[in-house]
């Protein structure tokens, strides 16, 4: 992704631009917003003003790092102004130096919905049948280890066994694809 | 405690779903070597990175999109909104006072027209002048006006093609014409707008404060008294249908042009191409029908063309095209050509 060219399109309201980088890091940005706030529709306000003030102050937008940081960082910023705002004492976190913006090396990768998808996908489908079925069950559809079991007439230790496995499977194919900070890691 | 039996454990580790022993021996085997931290970090980036996924399934950003867009929407009127209020404050202070007509009409009167002056205001730009018993006109774009060398008659008679704004002074002995033929107004002492364009058939005046008759016919002979109007009314004498409208107005809008302010309030996309013609001297087309039901509300002052068809295109659904200018047998430019789109 050229990222001269996004942020060109940004400055000179670009609507195809913009809209693609909304689809693109939505989702993302969103999850991180969560992360910080712990409500999903704050979140989704965040990013939403964000991108409003990206449309508007359009030529007044600064990006100096990757236009990934700066929507990152934005975020962030929003985020913890809104706890401040609220009140709510960002006490379950221990959040990074609160200026600081997120390091430079973070691979795109984990923070488009799409990109995230193509290569988690890949590695579930080098599970087992039975065994990616459970999984799935288990960390997509929410369902818990007893109602997997009770649904599948297994017991519910098979099924803790094939998560175990799944989980050493992901790690072993995921890895190689796994950026050095992980946006979770970096709230604690 | 053996390895396999850890990597089992991991799972409910991370969800948190482990005794408090079981938790105790995956820290203290996580802790005994580097391998197992390396286990330990990747196994625990690997589970993050599927709940990260799973938590941004739960976000359309389809349907935000289109929450945005509409945000950013309500936001582009709000900054109008601002301009709005800077230009009222510049406006108010001239508003007090004073008196305006705005008249439009196609052909002047049988006025005896010797010895006359015209003064003309071109495509595309304002001018103001003193004419000799002191009142001062402002000549909107394509604008003239006549007037004889001295106002030595029962009357002042002025005839007007086009816009203009008046500051009549006052000689209650001599009342003021503005001869626009189908309809003409006289005052005394004040100070009023009056225009008449030949290529529209409106014509529009509109008083601000003070009072003013409007006739027919010819002031000395055939007199024809119609209305008297009052200020903040809008008198429209639709002269292919023969008939006068009249109507209580903000009036702002319809004088502000005096100032080099262009105004347009709750006005259909039909009449803002109108006034933007006008005022830029451009060939503006709207292309799409639903367009011209368009309303729109904005206040422009030093923008360019350009730019306030910039904004018109955030603000309402439509996009633009300038083609370039022609340059035409006698070697003059063609008008800046514009073509408003329906999106």
């Amino acid at each position: 992704m050229d990222e001269t060219f996004l942020i060109n399109g940004i400055k000179t309201q670009n609507k195809i631009v913009f809209d693609f980088i909304f689809h693109y890091y939505y989702s993302g940005l969103c999850a991180f917003a969560e992360k910080i706030t712990g409500n999903t529709d704050t979140a989704e306000d965040i990013v939403q003003d964000l991108f409003v003030t990206l449309w508007i102050k359009n030529e007044q937008i600064a990006i100096s790092s990757s236009l990934k940081n700066y929507l990152f960082t934005s975020v962030k910023n929003r985020s913890l102004d809104f706890l401040k705002h609220e009140k709510t004492k960002a006490k379950r976190l221990n959040v990074l130096d609160e200026s600081a913006e997120l390091p430079e090396n973070l691979s795109s990768l984990w923070f488009a919905e799409s990109e995230l998808t193509k290569v988690i996908e890949a590695c579930l489908k080098k599970l087992p049948p039975r065994c990616r079925e459970i999984f799935v069950m288990s960390r997509f559809e929410g369902l818990k280890n007893q109602e997997i079991a009770d649904k599948l007439g297994i017991s519910k230790r098979t099924v803790e066994l094939q998560i175990s496995n799944a989980l050493k499977s992901l790690r072993c194919n995921l890895t190689p694809y796994l950026p050095l900070v992980l946006l979770s890691l970096l709230l604690k | 405690m053996k390895k396999s039996k850890i990597e089992e454990m991991l799972p409910f580790y991370f969800e948190g779903d482990l005794p408090k022993k079981d938790n105790t021996e995956v820290e203290k085997w996580k802790a005994s070597s580097d391998t197992n931290q390396k286990i330990f970090e990747e196994s625990k980036k690997a589970w993050e990175s599927i709940s990260l996924l799973r938590v941004m399934k739960k976000y359309d950003s389809g349907k935000a999109l289109q929450k945005v867009h509409k945000k950013i929407g309500k936001q582009n009127k709000n900054i109008l909104t601002v301009i709005q209020r800077i230009a009222a404050i510049l406006i108010l202070p001239f508003i007090i006072s004073t008196l305006y007509f705005a008249l439009q009409n196609q052909n002047t009167s049988t006025t005896d027209t010797n010895n006359w002056y015209t003064i003309t205001s071109p495509a595309g730009m304002r001018s103001d002048y003193t004419l000799p018993d002191g009142t001062k006109v402002y000549l909107n774009s394509q604008t003239n006006l006549s007037f004889p060398i001295a106002f030595s008659g029962k009357t002042r008679d002025v005839i007007l093609n086009g816009e203009a704004y008046f500051e009549v002074a006052e000689n209650k002995k001599k009342p003021f014409v503005v001869n626009t033929g189908k309809i003409n107004i006289e005052v005394t002492g004040t100070e009023f707008k009056a225009s008449n364009y030949s290529e529209e058939s409106l014509i529009e005046i509109v008083l601000v404060s003070g009072s003013i008759h409007l006739f027919q016919g010819d002031y000395s002979h055939s007199k024809e008294n119609i209305t008297r109007l009052q200020p903040g009314e809008k008198a429209s004498y639709i002269t292919n249908e023969d008939r006068l409208y009249i109507e209580n107005v903000k009036v702002d809008k319809y004088i502000s042009w005096k100032d080099g302010i262009l105004m347009f309030r709750n006005d259909s996309m039909k009449d803002v191409v109108r006034r933007l013609n006008r005022w830029f001297n451009a060939d503006i087309k709207l292309t799409g029908n639903d367009l011209k039901d368009y309303v729109y509300t904005g206040t422009f002052e030093n923008e360019s063309i350009n730019q306030i068809l910039e904004l018109l295109k955030i603000s309402a659904p439509i996009d633009y095209r300038i083609n370039k200018r022609q340059k035409k047998d006698d070697q003059t430019f063609s008008k800046m050509e514009i073509e408003i789109i329906q999106k």
